[in-house]
Parts: structure tokens; sequence; C-alpha cells
């Protein structure tokens, strides 16, 4: 039987699928919202997103860590090669070879979404101090609300690996902020 | 969801729900080495030299300087790693093929090439493992890692 909101009809995979996108898709949102103002660069990476996951998904184990973790693994990897190609000049030509242009009314909404995300990018500006590594890491725990177990998947590291950074970056913030009072 | 996060998945489930329908995931795959979620018992291994511990307060990790000029480092957990990087005052170079005793089979694992400490015994090194850490100390101040050990102090 369909979940709720589920579209009647899905089944197997594709039922599955669904309901981890319905879960997820505002979160992956909101990542990409914090990152860059444009809507329409929000859609393109939440797109890229969702289609390398539902193109990957029958190799996705549950087993072996949730789909918030897998989710945020690949939309850091679509963000990272978003940063290339921008860096190379090659995002518009990429936009132009066949990404779907927002509509007026979704380009508002998303306006919205990112707006809401205004202070979540204070935040990141404000860890520019923090080596990349670990201003990530901040992010998916304490902003983006990740289970560290979730981050640590998402990052590609030990949940070890993923303490040492989290400690070092609350300690420099910690660092920063008495500096700014003394 | 919005609009476009509707959209979005219509567009999806048009073009690859009724293969994901279909589709089933491959059975199961064989279950990670133990030790890379355990990580402890450990080869033997031999370290001369003098131990200079820290202090009793920051009891996580202790710094051997070897009389062949290396430098053996052992640290409590994973977290210690920091620490070390401090207390070395130097950069932790770690080339490919650095040998990893954390296999309780016995099993030597070689490394790949790591931009750092850290990045290397997070793929090696569970949070809680005490671990024995090999270095060379270099002319320029810099340490070249040299193998790893798990479950040793």
């Amino acid at each position: 039987m369909a979940e709720a909101g589920q579209r009647p009809g899905a089944s197997g995979l594709a039922a599955e699928f669904e309901q981890i996108y319905r879960a997820h898709v505002q979160e992956v949102t909101a990542y990409f919202a914090r990152r860059t103002a444009d809507p329409q660069t929000v859609a393109d990476l939440t797109a890229d997103t969702f289609v390398r996951a539902i193109t990957s998904f029958p190799t996705f184990d549950p087993a072996r860590g949730s789909p918030r973790g897998w989710l945020f693994g690949i939309a850091r990897r679509v963000f990272a090669q978003h940063c290339e190609r921008v860096s190379r000049g090659q995002d518009v030509t990429a936009r132009l070879a066949g990404r779907r242009e927002l509509g007026v009314d979704e380009a508002a909404e998303l306006v919205v979404r990112i707006d809401a995300e205004c202070r979540g990018r204070e935040l990141l500006d404000g860890m520019a101090a923090l080596a990349p590594a670990d201003r990530e890491a901040v992010e998916l725990v304490d902003i983006a609300g990740l289970e560290r177990t979730e981050a640590a998947a998402a990052l590609g590291i030990s949940s070890g690996a993923l303490r040492i950074r989290l400690f070092r970056a609350r300690a420099k913030l910690r660092k920063i902020v008495g500096e700014e009072h003394e | 969801m919005n609009k476009f996060e509707e959209q979005l998945l219509d567009d999806l489930m048009r073009d690859h729900g009724p293969r994901l329908a279909v589709a089933r995931r491959p059975g199961p795959r064989p279950e990670k080495p133990t030790w890379i979620a355990t990580g402890v018992v450990a080869l033997a291994g031999v370290t001369v030299g003098a131990v200079l511990l820290v202090p009793s307060d920051s009891p996580a990790y202790a710094v051997t300087d070897n009389k062949d000029g290396t430098v053996t480092v052992s640290v409590d957990n994973a977290s210690a790693v920091d620490d070390v990087d401090k207390q070395l005052r130097g950069p932790v170079r770690v080339s490919a093929g650095v040998p990893v005793h954390c296999d309780p089979s016995g099993v030597v694992r070689l490394l790949p090439q790591r931009e750092s400490l850290e990045a290397a015994l997070s793929e090696v090194v569970g949070a809680e493992v005490p671990t024995r850490i090999r270095m060379r100390k270099n002319d320029d101040g810099s340490f070249t890692l040299t193998g790893v050990e798990c479950g040793k102090k």
C-alpha cells in the first residue's frame, strides 16, 4: 500500500525511493540554499543530486547507513563538481546543455527557501576561519542536524575522524568567540 | 514540498520509476573485515628509546624519541591525533605504502598516499583503539609516517 502522500501505483524500490525523497528533499535543497542564493543553481544542484541518487538507488544498502547520510554524500560531491565547473567557467555551458529552467512560481518558492537559510549562510561565512573539512563537519552536524554517523558517512570518513574534526572546529570557534569578547 | 520539489519528483519517477519498480538490490555483500569495526588486537612490535609522557592531565598520547632518529607516538584513541600534531611541531607526511598492522588475522594493509596523519588514521583506526604510530624525523622538521599498529600503546 502506498504511504501517505505517495503516488498510487508506486511499488518496489520506486516506492522506497519516493519515500526517501519526500523525507529529505527539503534538507537537500536547504543544503544548497546555504551555499548559493541563486534559485536556478539551487534547483540544478538539487536535481543533480536526486538524479544521481535514483540512478544508483539499487546499489544503496540501507543496512550500511541511513538514506540521509547517503544523500548528503551525493550532495557534497555534486557541489564540489559544481565548484570545479564554475572555476573553469563551464557552468553556463552545462546549464544551457539541457537543464530545465525554473518557472516563475517555482523560483519564487525557492527564494523563500533560500531566504530561510540566510542564517545558515551567515553561520557558514562566520566559520571561514575553519579548515574546509572542519567547517563541513560542523555544518552537517550542527546546522543540518545530521546524526554523527550520518555526517561521517556523508563525508566518507570514520566516526573517529569526524569527532576529531568537530572537536578541533569547536575548540577553534570557542577561541575565536573568546578573543572577540576580550 | 514546493512546486519545484513536486515537479522534480514527477520527472524522476517518469524517467526512472518504471525501471526502479522492477529493480532488485544485489544480494548481501561480504561484511567489512572485523578489524575495521573493532580495530583490536595487533601484531607484536618492538619500540626502543625513552618515553616522554605528556603531563598526566592529558594522558591520551605519548611521544617517544628513539635513538635511531625515529619517533613513536602512542595514542589512546583517534581523538588524540590532533594533539599529537601540535606536539610534533612539524607536518606529518603520509606516502603510499605505509604498513598498517590493524588486522587481527595478521594481514598487513598498505596505506595509500594521504594529505595528513588524521586522514590516514581515520581509515584504519577506531575511535577508542590504542594505536602506536611510527614516524621518521626529517631534516626539515617534518615527519614521515612509517608504520601503524593498532592495539598497542
